[in-house]
């Protein structure tokens, strides 16, 4: 052993270790490829965004193609836990409503309330001068997260301005 | 679809004219001391470190984004440098089509073993671009989608750097007080290619990846005088784990990496041959990443002790100490004149506040309440380094480097390589002690990230510290 550090064939121990290690790295990087993410190349790059965007997209689509193109639009975000917290380890079920409310009086109200983590049908409603579109939810799906991330979402308003960033459409730039 | 591959060849080379430009001012005609993949490979950090400063600094005078006349400017002035300092290469194209074309033919004259390590490099770059600009748009990973994607959209829209977008208290979250660097470089992209596209932007994270390996391996070639040896090297950087991941996720952490890494490799090559060139190089890759993320400008001030310690030190005996000092002022004018305009942008004019570290954040009070936190941190910083997922031999060689080669390391210029890693250890270790965050959520979401910053430089010091073992050996045989 002394006699392996003192001739310093440490150093090609480690590259040699290093090069096995990198060949077993690629190798599985290449097989997550081909298993999980092959299936990304086929879809469009409208079908990539919803399929991490999820509900919401699909959600902003919807307003964009029902929706008077003068309703403006801004979000407003509320998270809500459900349950007692220390029902897991470190995690609870949350339920996250999204408003979209007018900044000028008299312009066109919507509210969208929904479950971040289930899939839903957007039903459209008509309350007097406001639009209503309730997500109903269809299944009873929740989501595991941490205490901490919970409050960051929670404390920071987080994800209004991103997916607001998201719109599809570029005419709706808020500044 | 495909149009858009062909007009994202023009902001991509635009980013090259830039730093081309700039190369050639600061080095003027003497361009063969670098290798020509090496200068290609400056020139696109360079070049985007520059395009995004004259964008920030046009807007902030209250010009419009406008992608022709950025492009038509920064051609002209390309070409006219390329016709000042180098005559002979007005048209590099080329030599830059030799440059890519020539290894491939030499490739089957290789020894296997070099073979070997070329496909290996190659197949870690094509799976970066691949995953990059083919599979995952910047939706799948969350601050390159909520972080810089969101301010690379709204500054693309509104043409400009409103100011209202960076104070609003809901945006805060996305931590406006960061410099601009990469949502103005994806913004210029977007104007290339006419639209808004968060997958192919992507592709300039990838390119800063393979802009890295390059200058790494034209480092160990030009430093050894032996190829095999600086590929073994720079494959060893290349698969490193923590530093291919984020090649591909559009986080900013990459680029800050390639600039603070490259300036310093340029730092100590200046520190070793003493030319002037590679001084400037070193301050404006400095400046860039202090112009990339918050963490940079600290990463700068590393630079800054490391090169005060070089003239304790006197390390290079051909320098009076009033030498060094003037070169000490000319890297800090250069690289501090880099961020100097955010700095007073965002702090003097417009008062953008940090979320992270405030001044009460560094009260003597909260950072004895928060010592507590030193044995977590350390405990998770020990599990993560030591983990298989993002090689813990790398840590573990440089722990036993360490160790091993002790002596040669203080009489030698090894000691500031090893003295900067253990400065930006020791900084992101007391960021950690300091942060209004839940240590154990801040230390899951950012460990990787702060890591990457200075993992190339562990590989930079076991290439080093081998290659003056093997000079070492050859000289007692």
């Amino acid at each position: 052993m002394i006699e392996f550090f003192s001739d310093k064939k440490i150093y090609r121990f480690f590259f040699t270790c290093w090069i096995i290690i990198a060949i077993v790295k690629i190798g599985e990087e290449i097989i997550h490829t081909v298993r999980k993410d092959l299936p990304l190349v086929l879809m469009t790059h409208d079908q990539k965004r919803q399929h991490t965007l999820g509900f919401f997209y699909k959600y902003i689509l919807f307003c964009k193609k029902n929706l008077p193109k003068q309703a403006t639009i801004q979000y407003k975000f509320d998270v809500k836990s459900e349950g007692n917290i220390s029902d897991g380890p470190g995690s609870f079920r949350f339920i996250a409503n999204y408003y979209l409310y007018p900044i000028k009086e008299g312009s066109k109200n919507i509210i969208l309330l929904y479950n971040i983590d289930s899939t839903y049908e957007v039903i459209k409603k008509h309350l007097g001068d406001n639009y209503l579109i309730l997500a109903k939810q269809d299944d009873k799906r929740s989501i595991l997260i941490s205490k901490e991330y919970f409050h960051h979402i929670s404390k920071e308003k987080k994800l209004i301005s991103v997916w607001k960033s998201y719109l599809p459409s570029h005419t709706l730039s808020p500044y | 679809m495909n149009m858009i591959y062909i007009k994202l060849l023009l902001p991509l080379f635009i980013f090259f004219a830039v730093g081309h430009t700039m190369f050639l001012l600061l080095h003027g005609k003497n361009e063969e001391e670098y290798f020509l993949h090496e200068t290609i490979a400056l020139s696109y950090g360079i070049g985007i470190g520059a395009i995004t400063l004259g964008m920030f600094l046009s807007s902030w005078a209250g010009f419009r984004f406008d992608f022709q006349r950025i492009s038509l400017f920064s051609l002209f002035f390309w070409c006219f440098s390329c016709w000042i300092f180098q005559r002979t290469s007005i048209h590099p194209f080329g030599k830059i089509l030799k440059c890519f074309v020539l290894p491939f033919k030499k490739f089957s004259n290789l020894p296997r073993f070099y073979q070997f390590l070329i496909i290996i490099l190659v197949l870690e770059v094509f799976l970066g671009f691949f995953h990059a600009i083919f599979l995952k748009p910047m939706q799948f990973y969350f601050d390159a989608m909520s972080i810089w994607g969101y301010k690379a959209k709204v500054l693309y829209i509104e043409k400009g750097i409103p100011i209202k977008f960076l104070t609003k208290p809901e945006n805060q979250y996305a931590h406006m007080d960061y410099p601009l660097l990469i949502p103005l470089a994806e913004c210029f992209v977007y104007m290339g290619i006419g639209e808004w596209n968060d997958l192919i932007v992507k592709i300039i994270f990838p390119l800063y990846y393979l802009s890295f390996i390059i200058i790494f391996y034209s480092y160990f070639v030009k430093r050894w005088d032996v190829k095999r040896d600086a590929l073994i090297i720079t494959t060893v950087l290349a698969t490193t784990t923590l530093f291919w991941h984020h090649s591909r996720t559009g986080y900013a952490d990459e680029p800050l990496s390639f600039y603070f890494v490259t300036g310093m490799i340029y730092l100590f090559q200046w520190m070793e041959k003493g030319k002037r060139s590679d001084l400037y190089i070193s301050a404006i890759l400095s400046g860039c990443a202090a112009w990339t993320k918050n963490e940079g400008l600290a990463l700068m001030f590393i630079a800054y002790v490391v090169f005060l310690l070089f003239i304790a030190l006197k390390k290079m005996k051909s320098f009076t100490l009033l030498h060094s000092l003037k070169h000490f002022l000319i890297y800090v004018t250069i690289s501090g004149a880099m961020i100097a305009p955010w700095f007073i942008y965002k702090s003097i004019i417009h008062h953008i506040p940090n979320d992270v570290i405030t001044f009460s954040s560094l009260t003597p009070a909260n950072i004895s309440g928060h010592l507590t936190r030193i044995p977590v941190i350390l405990s998770y910083m020990v599990k993560f380094m030591l983990s298989y997922d993002w090689n813990h031999i790398l840590w573990i060689a440089f722990v036993l480097f360490s160790i091993l080669e002790w002596k040669k390391i203080i009489y030698s210029n090894l000691l500031f390589i090893w003295v900067t890693i253990v400065l930006c250890w020791g900084l992101y270790f007391s960021i950690y002690i300091i942060t209004p965050h839940d240590i154990v959520w801040h230390l899951t979401t950012s460990l990787d990230r702060v890591l990457l910053h200075f993992a190339p430089l562990v590989v930079l010091f076991i290439g080093i510290a081998w290659g003056n073992n093997r000079q070492q050996i050859k000289k007692t045989n």
